[in-house]
């Protein structure tokens, strides 16, 4: 039998740095394309990469990845996709499914309502239950699989282990992140429970459980809300420990903290959190009064008043059948804010924008002209919005070369 | 004038090939990466400004200048008989003026905005350089910016196929 020699290093294609890219970005001339193409939509980059190696080597690398998200990604937020089919996500704009009946009736066949959570500097995080994890980017249409779920989804009104999965941003190690948060039990009746949370980054893809179990415990039917360096779930209600508090996870520290949430005239309807223009917000959506009541945090906090939030919008979606909330949707969920400061609503049937000066809803989809309404009753759509970017959904997106 | 001309504080800006310009400071200070220098007293009586020769850094100047006291005199803005539209419009066709220079110097323009980081300038010329190139065909834009196409035609072909979704 032969013995290999004791080696004193470990053959290993690892790359120790990043030379690569040093060496692209050496050449002044390289700057400065990279300054002009940053300016550019991701759509037109992919297609400029055909001009010769070096744009390629340019577009393709993770500093100008980057330097084109903090110039072109983060205000691009306008444009919704719809999206269908788990197992290989497909992406449709708005625009396309308005103008083309039949792949409109292909994007709206999710049987179950999915929460879409924002898309996290660049990426975008779609769980489901049989199809597990996937991490992808809207724009360049690239996904990748990452993991089963490792709980089952709290739809199943059996299962004892419900969880959520987020993806967040850490933007000390410039990476992306899959936090799982999953009950190991609970009782309603006892008050009894426990709850774990993991990490998973993108760059190494280990999973990691957070030393700190979460101090309160949070709803989990809706994916967590990622702003600023931090993820946040809603407090559960049916818990005394979790009433009208919110869990916020500082993603660098890997720590807990707990917010109290804004106080609502009696108990009915629910909590939600939601992200918009970048910060936090907490939605109450009462379907008594047929109120949607969305709030900002204050700034600075102050500690007396009413927990350090101001009621920033007061939105009575009675009115509109496609919204309403005893009728039709039973969740709605506030997307984003446009330039003219219109709030995008969600209800996973219906799109419409709401406009607080005048107080009207415009339904943007489905219009109510396409027969689509007519004919049958479709599922849900999942719609997302995108960012324009290149961000790539792998997991070594910044030692690529 | 009257109004700069009080506070007039003076900074020398010295290019690599050892020409001087003597620049008022709130011209200078149009470059974020100068005025970072001069609030955190790292700027003495002269700024050596390195990589950006003589030729290209007269013209930044010469755009500071033009530059100054629209965005620097705000506060004297009512005073002023000149209304800030018809302003705005006039430093418009000046630009469209100063950009008028060939390829070469205009991406040592971009440098230089890019390095001194004065975001008028950096806009400016990228702006220029961005039009020519997402109106054009890929053959267009190789032969605007001199560039050759080094790739053989399968593997043109195999990047094609891997961006789909871009050329749809």
């Amino acid at each position: 039998m032969t013995q290999r020699p004791a080696a004193p290093y470990e053959e290993s294609i690892e790359s120790t740095g990043r030379p690569h890219e040093d060496i692209i970005f050496s050449s002044t001339s390289s700057q400065v394309l990279a300054q002009v193409l940053r300016r550019l939509p991701a759509r037109t980059l992919g297609r400029l990469k055909c001009v010769c190696r070096t744009w390629r080597a340019i577009i393709e690398s993770g500093r100008f990845i980057r330097l084109h998200y903090e110039h072109t990604g983060r205000s691009s937020l306008a444009r919704v996709v719809l999206s269908s089919m788990p197992y290989d996500w497909q992406f449709a704009s708005l625009d396309s499914c308005l103008n083309d009946l039949k792949l409109a009736c292909q994007m709206q066949q999710l049987r179950r309502r999915v929460v879409s959570s924002k898309p996290c500097h660049g990426l975008l995080l779609i769980a489901h239950d049989s199809y597990g994890v996937h991490v992808c980017n809207p724009v360049t249409g690239a996904q990748v699989f990452h993991c089963s779920l490792p709980f089952k989804q709290p739809s199943d009104a059996a299962a004892a282990h419900p969880g959520c999965v987020g993806l967040g941003y850490d933007l000390l190690r410039e990476e992306h992140i899959i936090v799982v948060l999953a009950y190991k039990s609970r009782n309603f009746d006892t008050g009894s429970y426990s709850m774990e949370c993991s990490i998973r980054r993108l760059t190494d893809c280990m999973t990691k459980k957070v030393a700190p179990s979460p101090p309160i415990p949070v709803t989990v039917d809706v994916p967590p809300v990622y702003a600023g360096g931090k993820m946040y779930w809603m407090g559960e209600s049916r818990f005394s420990a979790g009433c009208s508090s919110i869990l916020v996870f500082d993603i660098c520290n890997e720590s807990f903290d707990v917010l109290p949430a804004p106080l609502t005239m009696g108990h009915s309807g629910r909590m939600v959190v939601a992200e918009l223009t970048g910060q936090v917000r907490v939605v109450h959506i009462c379907p008594n009064t047929e109120t949607m009541t969305i709030w900002r945090k204050q700034e600075p906090v102050t500690l007396n008043d009413g927990r350090g939030w101001t009621r920033e919008h007061w939105i009575q979606l009675g009115q509109w059948p496609d919204f309403s909330l005893r009728t039709e949707a039973r969740l709605v969920i506030p997307l984003a804010v446009d330039d003219a400061g219109r709030i995008l609503l969600d209800t996973g049937r219906a799109l419409g924008y709401y406009d607080p000066r005048n107080q009207t809803l415009e339904t943007v989809y489905p219009t109510t002209s396409s027969s689509l309404q007519l004919n049958y009753r479709p599922g849900f759509f999942f719609a997302v919005l995108c960012e324009d970017s290149l961000v790539r959904p792998n997991c070594r997106q910044r030692q690529y070369f | 004038m009257a109004t700069r001309e009080a506070g007039k504080k003076m900074i020398m800006l010295k290019s690599p090939d050892g020409m001087e310009f003597e620049v008022e400071e709130a011209v200078a200070m149009e470059s974020q990466t100068i005025r970072k220098m001069i609030e955190d007293d790292c700027a003495d009586t002269a700024i050596l400004i390195p990589n950006i020769n003589s030729k290209i850094l007269s013209r930044v100047i010469e755009y500071c200048n033009k530059h100054v006291p629209t965005t620097g005199a705000t506060g004297a803005a009512a005073s002023d008989t000149v209304a800030p539209a018809a302003l705005a419009e006039d430093l418009k066709i000046w630009d469209a003026e100063f950009i008028k220079v060939n390829r070469a110097t205009r991406f040592d323009l971009i440098q230089a905005a890019s390095y001194l980081n004065i975001k008028g300038l950096l806009d400016l010329t990228s702006q220029t350089t961005i039009d020519t190139i997402s109106d054009n065909s890929l053959e267009e834009i190789r032969s605007f910016l001199s560039t050759k196409n080094d790739y053989l035609p399968e593997e043109e072909q195999t990047i094609r196929r891997e961006n789909q979704w871009a050329f749809q």
